[in-house]
């Protein structure tokens, strides 16, 4: 329901994204993977029509039949809102310290229908409930700062779900958060996603998080997909060397059974730090920190496709098995 | 008039100034303001200084047979005011006063502005709130109130004048001075100079007062523009500078009666208070854009 | 809130203090004597000793202040020297065209200078943004007695649409009330407006790169939505505050528009006594008018208070 081709977003003369494919099916949850600087907020943020000015963007974001990339600002404010959702990382700032939740939850269904006042409000109080806040009535009625940084996610998800969207974006959106709370808000949005019927693109560089939610996940790196499949299958079996050394940089993640494995073991880390935007090599973009590279790699790496639908571009990957 | 661009140095945030050396990196990059201002500064104290040596015609010279002549009148470019002087005589040397009081007064308010907010940066922190206190409440004060009592009390005048706009910026340099002084008294290299044994006041002036040179540079060139301004008031008022001295703000006032008989008359005076002020102004907003490039994005260029 | 409002009432209360005390020692303790100043260098010496007993000069300090402040809080004032009148009801009957021009200038630059910051703000990186902005920092620069006397060139001399100057109060006839007032309070409000507007631009480009605002955004909001529905909002709260730092240079203003306009304020009265070396009037006029400045940042500060919900709630979550 979401096909994204041949995206390329450049400010200031240079190129950040290049996406030659990435496609979302309907009713399912994809995870965007990457470390800071890889471009997943960037290429969630081409989706939406919510990149600063000074960016560039071509190619064809298709939604729900039409490509969002060529509308102007009052069309994408049209499906903003209404049929896709999107959700911050930080809710304490995502959120309008001087307004009540209520009015901004339901921003978007005032913004999007007509209904009466007394409808709106019936209908903030049933979105504060399916997220789970207590006492609706009172909470729609309180302003951010009076609200733990939990609760504030949960009304920010409400906001972003309230006029039914068909497609939610979450930002790293339990990042912010304590980690007790990070699970309550991972297992709302599983719920709400499962009930609604809705997709998620969910983005974050935490990729236990993407296991406990996402059906499927691409990897992100120097503004590349470098490897896509179904989560399972590129948990287990990562093909890309990147893929591979982010897991092996993963101390254990929530719900695995072998955590206790991890405990004392040394942490494998990524030698060096991703290069500043300009500055990524030629060919394949992780060749310069990537322990197996070999000259093959100076050419932009072509796609390789396993399985049933497990996808990566890598010159030299993990063997098979 | 007065506390506009300043109350906006405080408002907006000051983010801590610059090393000196960073300065020059940027020079390459100049935003307009800066040159707009500097040109204007530089007429204003280039005609200042000419008009020591020069005046198209000898200073105070009335012309009884050429009053209210238009601009235009073969001898006078600007023409002439009530008593037959020559109007651009009249504004080279009203230049002179503005010029004169305005460096007094802000050297003057600086310097004890400065060194007041240098020392309730440096002091504990009960004299410090205590002490901000007070600066607050006579930045609360309005300027010209005390401007009047002092008139009233010490006679119109030059002095008065001076007098004035020293009491009415001392609290401003101070309260401006306090924030990033603060900033730097907390830095580390500044705990270390306590650790080899400086006393305060060492580290207030080899440390902190070269760290906020731009930024005193930056309130020098607002502070003068408001004084141009309050100078000017003061002396349209009559409160200011008496006759014979010319003074812009008094040629302004003389022109009102004018209006009907010569109309062109205000636009002289008027022109050059605006211009002048103006141009310290852009200065200081074009050396603010320089200096601290985070104000810079809400600039003009 | 309480809190904050004690606070607010503690400031109030000190900064007056603080007022009285620097306008005290301005007038007693500068320059020369306050009787050789009232009746001239030539007057006897019996006359001065006379004066002096009249006006309590040869008690302590401490007592004139404190007797003076006493005057202050009761109404009595004394009167003028040279004119006669009683100071205390003099002020009073000049409080009205003087309220009436510092309150219309408020009324004027308010609503514009949000329609003009906000503008600038949205288009900062156009050439038509610029150009507010330039306006605002040309305006800055432009004394309130010259804008006077441009419109009353223009329009009282010129097109002879409005009167040159004078005053008509309110209540007696308020279209020609109106008319008189119209030059005045734009003068007054060129300067005031062009800080206000750097004021909200710069508040309102800050806003606008807040994360609450991409937010609105993926609610449905276009940038301009975005934009007035919740910039303005957020950026206008604090206008309130800064709003009260500029009641001074109102007050300046008035001062001078009134002197240009002839209107029978307080600013007009304070520059009489002032010229007629009157220091007594102009020490407990200065006093007043300060008094009176405070209590409306006072009354501004509290407002700000109510607004900000951060700051109403501060003390119900116990933070």
């Amino acid at each position: 329901m979401l096909e994204i081709h041949d995206l390329h977003v450049e400010i200031g003369g240079i190129e950040i994204i290049h996406i030659d494919e990435l496609v979302l099916e309907p009713g399912t949850r994809l995870g965007l993977v990457g470390e800071s600087g890889s471009g997943k907020t960037m290429t969630a943020m081409a989706i939406a029509g919510l990149l600063p000015d000074e960016a560039k963007v071509s190619g064809s974001v298709r939604f729900a039949g039409s490509d969002l990339l060529s509308m102007g600002d009052s069309e994408l404010s049209e499906v903003r809102g209404k049929q896709i959702g999107l959700v911050f990382q930080d809710p304490a700032r995502s959120l309008n310290p001087m307004m009540r939740i209520g009015r901004q939850v339901s921003e978007s269904v005032r913004l999007h229908t007509d209904l009466n006042r007394q409808a709106v409000t019936e209908k903030v109080i049933e979105l504060l409930g399916q997220v789970q806040l207590p006492d609706p009535e009172a909470v729609l009625r309180r302003y951010p700062h009076q609200l733990s940084g939990g609760q504030q996610q949960r009304a920010m998800i409400a906001a972003a779900i309230a006029s039914d969207p068909e497609l939610l974006i979450a930002d790293e959106p339990t990042t912010a958060l304590d980690v007790t709370v990070q699970e309550e808000i991972l297992r709302l949005l599983i719920a709400l996603s499962e009930q609604r019927k809705l997709s998620v693109l969910f983005v974050s560089h935490d990729l236990g998080v993407i296991r406990f939610v996402c059906d499927r996940v691409a990897v992100i790196y120097g503004g590349r997909i470098i490897e896509t499949g179904r989560t399972e299958d590129v948990i287990s079996n990562p093909r890309h060397r990147y893929t591979a050394a982010l897991l092996a940089a993963n101390p254990g993640m929530p719900g695995d059974d072998n955590y206790s494995a991890f405990i004392g073991r040394r942490l494998h880390t990524i030698q060096g730090s991703v290069p500043a935007v300009g500055n990524f090599p030629s060919g394949c973009r992780f060749r310069n920190r990537c322990e197996h590279a070999t000259d093959a790699c100076t050419a932009t790496p072509k796609q390789v496709i396993v399985g049933s639908d497990h996808r990566y571009s890598c010159w030299n990957p993990v063997a098979e098995g | 008039m007065p506390e506009p661009q300043l109350i906006e140095a405080t408002a907006t945030n000051s983010t801590g100034p610059t090393r000196p050396e960073t300065l020059w990196r940027r020079i390459g990059h100049l935003p307009i303001t800066l040159y707009i201002g500097g040109t204007l500064v530089s007429l204003f104290v280039l005609v200042t200084l000419v008009s020591f040596v020069w005046t198209p015609h000898p200073p105070n010279q009335m012309n009884l047979e050429t009053r209210l002549a238009p601009p235009g009148t073969p001898g006078f470019v600007l023409g002439t005011d009530r008593a037959g002087r020559d109007v651009v005589t009249e504004l080279m040397l009203g230049a002179r006063n503005s010029l004169y009081v305005s460096v007094v007064s802000t050297i003057a308010a600086m310097a004890i502005g400065t060194s007041i907010g240098l020392a309730i940066a440096g002091s504990n922190r009960v004299v410090q709130s205590a002490s901000t206190r007070l600066v607050d409440a006579g930045l609360a004060l309005p300027g010209i109130l005390t401007a009047m009592v002092l008139a009233a009390k010490l006679g119109a005048g030059n002095t008065t004048a001076t007098l004035a706009i020293i009491t009415w910026q001392v609290p401003v340099a101070a309260r401006v001075t306090i924030g990033p002084a603060r900033q730097i008294l907390a830095l580390d290299f500044v705990e270390a100079a306590y650790g080899y044994g400086r006393g305060k006041p060492y580290v207030l002036i080899r440390h902190v007062i070269p760290n906020i040179g731009p930024l005193l540079i930056v309130l020098g060139s607002v502070m003068f523009a408001a004084a141009i301004l309050i100078e000017a008031a003061l002396a349209f008022l009559g409160v200011g500078v008496q006759p014979p001295t010319s003074s812009w703000g008094r040629f302004l006032n003389e022109t009102q009666s004018l209006l009907e008989a010569a109309p062109y008359l205000m636009f002289f005076p008027g022109l050059a208070i605006v211009l002048t002020a103006l141009g310290f102004n852009l200065l200081g907003d074009g050396l603010r854009t320089v200096l601290d490039p985070q104000q810079a994005r809400s600039g003009l260029s | 809130m309480i809190r904050h409002t004690l606070r607010s009432l503690f400031t109030l209360v000190f900064a007056a203090l603080v007022g009285s005390i620097v306008v005290f020692f301005l007038v007693n303790l500068l320059g020369g004597d306050i009787v050789t100043v009232l009746l001239g260098r030539e007057a006897a010496p019996v006359d001065v000793e006379f004066m002096r007993e009249e006006l309590g000069l040869d008690r302590p300090l401490v007592v004139q202040y404190l007797d003076w402040l006493w005057g202050v809080a009761t109404g009595d004032l004394g009167t003028s020297y040279g004119m006669g009148y009683d100071i205390f009801d003099e002020i009073v009957r000049r409080l009205g065209p003087t309220l009436m021009l510092t309150i219309g200038g408020l009324i004027v630059s308010i609503p514009l200078s949000l329609v003009l910051g906000t503008y600038s703000a949205i288009n900062a990186k156009k050439v038509r943004g610029g150009v507010v902005d330039v306006f605002a920092q040309v305006g800055i620069a432009i004394p309130a007695f010259w804008a006077g006397l441009l419109l009353v060139l223009l329009f009282a001399l010129r097109l002879r649409w409005l009167p040159t100057g004078g005053y008509v109060p309110l209540t007696e006839d308020p279209v020609a009330s109106i008319r008189s007032m119209i030059l005045p309070v734009l003068a007054l409000s060129l300067g005031v407006t062009s800080v206000f507007t750097r004021y909200v631009r710069t508040a309102m480009i800050d806003v606008m790169n807040e994360d609450f605002i991409r937010s609105a955004m993926a609610r449905g909001r276009t940038r301009r939505g975005a934009a007035l529905f919740h910039g303005v909002r957020n950026a206008s709260i604090p206008l309130v505050t800064v709003a009260a730092l500029q009641f001074g240079q109102l007050i300046a203003g008035a001062v001078v528009v009134e002197n240009v306009f002839v209107i029978p304020g307080i600013g007009r009265l304070i520059v009489t006594a002032t010229l007629g070396r009157e220091v007594i009037v102009v020490q407990s006029l200065a006093l007043v008018i300060m008094l009176v400045i405070l209590i409306l940042n006072f009354l501004v500060d509290v407002t700000y208070g109510i607004l900000d919900p951060r700051i109403r709630d501060k003390e119900a979550v116990g933070a």
